[in-house]
């Protein structure tokens, strides 16, 4: 007797567990997400997390009727085949319907065949390379590329004076935009550039480069680094080595971001910098973000580029849910965000149908003390910058 | 002055100095590699630790940086003092290998450990007025900060080399090297003496750390990160010698500094073909062991 309501108990729950799997499974939309959460750029892991959680609990990780899941995974630092890998076993083996990630350009690039065999959309969220978009037709970008944020600087500088200019980044392929970005940019407005400086990834000791800099005697200096040692030594070397009293101005990118400004501290002040965000907009839309962030992530947090594009990125994730009803169709997903446009933090934002590139207001920033503590104030907006570098080389674009 | 002679004087300070940071930070692994015969990778880790402790120092404590330096360099000394007495115990008798295993492990733990407490941003010490900005000279202009580092460097430098030649400690040092029964025999606490050894290792990191975060900014993966220049700086001069650390590192930092200006293509690597150079020429390093 026992033993046949054993079976019964076990047959019920059984059948139970079958049914409860296969109703949550049909509404379940997985999102790969691939992210820096470990290593020495493990900031872009956690700002990424943090902005596809905050919008996770503001949706209740619900699109309509779908539930969406994220399966984050690591990529542990630049490293192409282990993000390809990833990349890979989340789609063939998770059925990820949507990609999210990508920090770096290398890892971006080597997740291009995956995204293109399996049909898969990324939603891109960084990596500051123009022609990465070319890569797939099922490549979003919602982070920003150096071209977009370097000609409205080069043109802001020219604007107010500058005739005479260095150029110093990184030697690498995003380097390589910047310099080609600042100089086309640069000569364009009738200004000269006095010398293009290289400075090898990983260099923290900048004397010779600043050196060579003060010897080319230029009113200014634009300059790009990887977020991190780099950008934080430069800035710090170049007040510290007294650059700015030799009548030199510095203009920068992403290299005063609010997380390295303690480290460079107080040298940092007066820096004039274009990003596409700051944490300190007045609009309605950032004041009400930066208030959800800090309730969730403490008072001294500070939303950033890479939480905002992460935020961003899962509104354009959604809209593709939407188009396509839950179910996996890249060629209608892709379409759907084509031309979409939404309020974003950073201000109004769209989407390029011709090049999956974010169109977004670029703003002129200059580092001051904020209640307090250093941060970006914007002080000039160019609106809705579209990405550049396709536009100046239709021939490549074309390809 | 011309323009090109103001470039490469100041240039050829800035790399003296850079050599002088070179020295300190891997003067302690020349120590106890030299003295001590313990290949001690975890060293750099110590640099970092010396970094941090000056850092919180300040920051949380509120001392001033002279201060908190030396609160830097005795908390490395401690932590040093205490990881030889408990740790560095079985590293002694572990063959090579054993020891370049246990202690990279512990570089690793050291690192996590660092991670957690200060997080992954890079930090750097603040430097107190009087040794920022530069002096100019025309043309011709100089990093206070380097001048400042460049003479604590020569100062720690003189000092050990009057330690190790001079001092009675010195003398013990060496007889407890060079045969510990002997050693022991003749009543020197040969334990003793190894566990003040290596604090001091330790110690000169940990300033090193301290001092060079101005150009080697602190965060949590310093101990790995900057682990090769130290054993290059080591093994360039010869295992184990002070001299040839201090050339090796006053050579390499010229050879970078200047390579970087002048040969901009190269850039970093001209360290490492200085080094492959000085080691096709002299296997022993610049001043090999006898």
């Amino acid at each position: 007797m026992m033993k046949r309501h054993l079976w019964l108990a076990v047959a019920l729950a059984s059948v139970c567990q079958f049914t409860a799997v296969s109703v949550a499974r049909a509404e379940e939309i997985k999102v790969g997400v691939l992210g820096l959460f470990s290593g020495s750029a493990s900031w872009w892991g956690t700002e990424y997390r943090r902005g596809l959680n905050l919008w996770m609990e503001q949706n209740k990780s619900k699109v309509g009727d779908d539930t969406i899941v994220l399966l984050e995974r690591d990529e542990g630092g630049v490293n192409p085949q282990r993000t390809r890998q990833l990349a890979q076993e989340l789609v063939v083996r998770d059925q990820v319907q949507y990609l999210f990630g990508g920090s770096f350009t290398p890892n971006v690039l080597a997740m291009a065949d995956v995204v293109n065999q399996t049909k898969t959309p990324l939603v891109i969220g960084n990596s500051g390379t123009s022609s990465v978009t070319l890569k797939s037709p099922y490549f979003a970008r919602t982070g920003f590329t150096q071209w977009a944020v370097s000609v409205p600087l080069v043109e802001y500088a020219a604007k107010k004076g500058v005739k005479n200019a260095a150029i110093v980044v990184a030697d690498f392929a995003t380097g390589y935009d910047a310099i080609d970005a600042y100089s086309e940019t640069f000569k364009k407005a009738g200004g000269k550039v006095a010398v293009e400086v290289k400075v090898p990834l990983g260099t923290t000791d900048f004397s010779s480069y600043l050196q060579r800099v003060r010897d080319a005697k230029p009113d200014a200096v634009f300059m790009f680094m990887p977020v991190g040692p780099m950008s934080a030594g430069f800035v710090k070397a170049f007040k510290e080595r007294e650059l700015d009293k030799a009548g030199i101005q510095l203009f920068a990118t992403t290299e005063t971001m609010e997380s390295d400004l303690p480290a460079i501290g107080d040298s940092a002040l007066g820096t004039i910098t274009a990003l596409h965000y700051s944490p300190f907009l007045t609009t309605p839309e950032n004041t009400a973000f930066v208030k959800a962030y800090k309730a969730k992530y403490g008072p001294g947090a500070l939303p950033s580029i890479a939480s905002v594009s992460a935020y961003d990125s899962m509104t354009l994730i959604a809209q593709m849910i939407k188009a396509t009803k839950g179910k996996k169709d890249a060629d209608k997903a892709i379409a759907a965000v084509k031309g979409y446009s939404w309020m974003s933090a950073r201000g109004p934002v769209s989407i390029d149908p011709k090049t999956r590139e974010i169109v977004q207001n670029v703003y002129i920033r200059r580092v001051e003390s904020i209640d307090g503590k250093l941060g970006n104030k914007p002080i000039d907006t160019y609106k809705s910058v579209v990405e550049p570098w396709h536009i100046s080389h239709p021939e490549v674009a074309a390809k | 002055m011309t323009q090109s002679l103001a470039t490469f004087l100041s240039l050829s300070i800035d790399g003296v100095a850079y050599g002088m940071l070179l020295f300190l930070i891997s003067v302690g692994l020349t120590v106890t590699l030299g003295v001590m015969r313990v290949v001690n990778l975890a060293h750099s880790a110590f640099a970092m630790v010396g970094g941090y402790f000056t850092l919180w120092a300040m920051q949380r404590a509120g001392l001033d940086f002279f201060v908190a330096l030396l609160v830097g360099v005795l908390g490395t000394m401690v932590l040093g003092a205490i990881l030889e007495r408990t740790l560095y115990r079985w590293v002694y008798t572990a063959n090579g290998l054993g020891q370049l295993l246990m202690t990279i492990g512990l570089a690793f733990i050291i690192c996590a450990i660092a991670k957690h407490f200060a997080g992954t941003e890079l930090q750097t010490i603040p430097v107190p007025q009087g040794l920022r900005g530069t002096w100019d000279f025309g043309a011709f202009s100089v990093s206070v900060y380097r001048i400042f580092a460049l003479v604590c460097s020569a100062v720690v430098a003189f000092g050990i080399w009057l330690g190790l030649e001079r001092t009675s400690f010195g003398a013990k040092l060496r007889a407890a090297v060079d045969n510990p029964r002997m050693a022991r025999c003749v009543g020197i606490d040969v334990p003793l003496v190894f566990s003040i050894t290596f604090a001091i290792g330790c110690g000169l990191s940990g300033l090193g750390g301290a001092l060079s975060s101005q150009i080697l900014p602190l965060e949590p993966y310093y101990g790995l990160k900057y682990l090769v220049l130290v054993l290059i700086v080591v093994a360039a001069g010869g295992l184990g010698s002070l001299r040839g650390s201090l050339y090796a590192g006053l050579l390499l930092g010229l050879i970078d500094t200047l390579g970087r200006y002048y040969v901009p293509a190269l850039g970093a690597f001209m360290i490492y073909l200085a080094v492959l150079a000085i080691l096709l020429i002299r296997p022993q390093g610049l001043v090999g062991r006898a």
